[in-house]
């Protein structure tokens, strides 16, 4: 069973599983009510943009546009602080902090470069597989006519270059 | 929550609008969605006819698939519509050949998938 | 459970909870299971001599169900051995019951076997044409059977 936390239609409130009213319209439109007061509101046809504790009123409103700010300001001024972690003690943090940007690009630049020779030589590796697996196989299969038959070593080369 | 005497819509295309219910089986007081119940028709005359017993006005079953009164679910959700709808029945099988309205998911519980599979969408 | 306990819950895990989390992992979001199974109940109809056999792929479309096998009989006794040829075959191949059984032995002219992904109705070639299933969800996709289909007589 999957529960999900719903957002209520009138009100804009959380509604946690469990909880709420589900009305479905006769033009089959769903509507989410937190409670039944939301639900009663609703039904009276009260406008939610009317009624102060509601988040519609509170958005158009502008009622939390500050706090929102200030949240996001605290959030920046976070500072790194050190410690250690699983994967990586304080020393390993402290040297890779203090490293500058050129040595690490530098750094960055020869792994790459290690990493792209690593996967040139495996797909030579797998090349060269390929042709050996494809001549043999040539090999095995051959009921060669005989204009083919002077042929069959050539036959072989020419599958690699394939 | 339907009980003797409550008018209901009828959502198939079987050319019945209302129908009234007469009887709800089992010494019950009360029907809920996914319920069958035996229901006569009010207003509107049966247009589709699938034998040639089924006359235009009289006595029928339905099953219940939409409720005015909350349904309440085993997740804790709570389901209600705008007005209380029928699908008429004949020998267990639905008369009108397309149901027109949302059906509740009860009914796949009561075995009556044959009407799921009728419906435009379940709720 | 008070509100901040709630709050807490709801930053921890977002919005949604799921009571058994493999469920989502395993997730055949290709339905081939579904559709294997469709398969060979409808191989099982067939052996049965039912005719028109369709499968019908209407998960993109509905959401209560992943596959559909529509089923024609030619009488009632017919509909009910289909029906309980199905029943048995599931059990012992795949070890699935069908969610609600509705089997009260009575033969009707239109038999619902719901397996919840897979839905199978067998019909008599009246209700077949009265119904018409195949025309409801003539979107959906059909997936082509191993055996070839018997025409109505």
């Amino acid at each position: 069973m999957v529960l999900k936390t719903e957002v209520c239609r009138f009100s804009g409130a959380k509604i946690y599983p469990g909880r709420g009213i589900r009305f479905i319209r006769s033009d089959s439109q769903v509507f989410l009510f937190r409670d039944s007061k939301c639900k009663r509101l609703f039904h009276n046809r009260l406008k939610p943009s009317k009624l102060y504790w509601t988040a519609l009123y509170r958005k158009q409103h502008k009622k939390d546009i500050h706090d929102q700010a200030q949240r996001k300001k605290k959030r920046s001024n976070a500072k790194p602080f050190s410690r250690s972690i699983v994967g990586a003690s304080l020393e390993v943090i402290q040297k890779r902090r203090a490293e500058k940007p050129e040595t690490r690009a530098a750094n960055r630049d020869t792994a790459l470069r290690e990493i792209k020779e690593r996967i040139k030589k495996q797909k030579d590796e797998k090349k060269a597989k390929k042709v050996e697996v494809q001549k043999s196989q040539q090999k095995g299969a051959t009921k060669a006519p005989k204009a083919a038959g002077g042929k069959g070593p050539k036959l072989g080369g020419g599958g690699g270059k394939r | 929550m339907i009980s003797v005497g409550t008018f209901c819509e009828v959502c198939d295309n079987s050319g019945v609008k209302i129908a009234q219910c007469i009887k709800i089986p089992g010494h019950l007081n009360r029907a809920i969605v996914g319920q069958m119940i035996v229901v006569a028709i009010q207003k509107g005359r049966l247009k589709k006819e699938k034998d040639s017993a089924i006359k235009g006005k009289g006595v029928y079953q339905a099953i219940i698939v939409q409720t005015k009164k909350a349904k309440s679910r085993l997740d804790g959700s709570h389901l209600k519509w705008d007005n209380n709808a029928l699908v008429l029945l004949q020998k267990g099988l639905p008369i009108g050949s397309r149901i027109l309205k949302g059906v509740g998911h009860e009914l796949r519980k009561k075995r009556y998938t044959r009407f799921i599979s009728l419906a435009p969408r379940i709720c | 459970m008070e509100e901040s306990e709630l709050q807490g819950l709801w930053d921890k895990f977002g919005e949604m909870v799921v009571s058994n989390p493999d469920v989502m992992a395993l997730e055949d979001l290709d339905d081939t299971d579904s559709k294997q199974f469709a398969v060979a109940m409808a191989e099982i109809a067939d052996l049965t001599k039912a005719a028109d056999v369709q499968v019908l792929h209407v998960a993109p479309f509905v959401y209560w169900t992943r596959v559909m096998v529509l089923v024609t009989a030619f009488s009632r006794p017919q509909v009910n051995a289909i029906g309980s040829r199905i029943r048995e075959a599931a059990l012992e191949k795949f070890q699935r019951t069908p969610e609600n059984d509705v089997d009260d032995g009575t033969p009707k002219s239109w038999t619902v076997v719901d397996f919840g992904d897979v839905v199978i109705h067998v019909f008599l070639p009246k209700e077949r044409e009265y119904y018409a299933l195949d025309d409801y969800y003539k979107e959906a996709e059909a997936i082509p059977l191993p055996f070839a289909n018997r025409g109505l007589e």
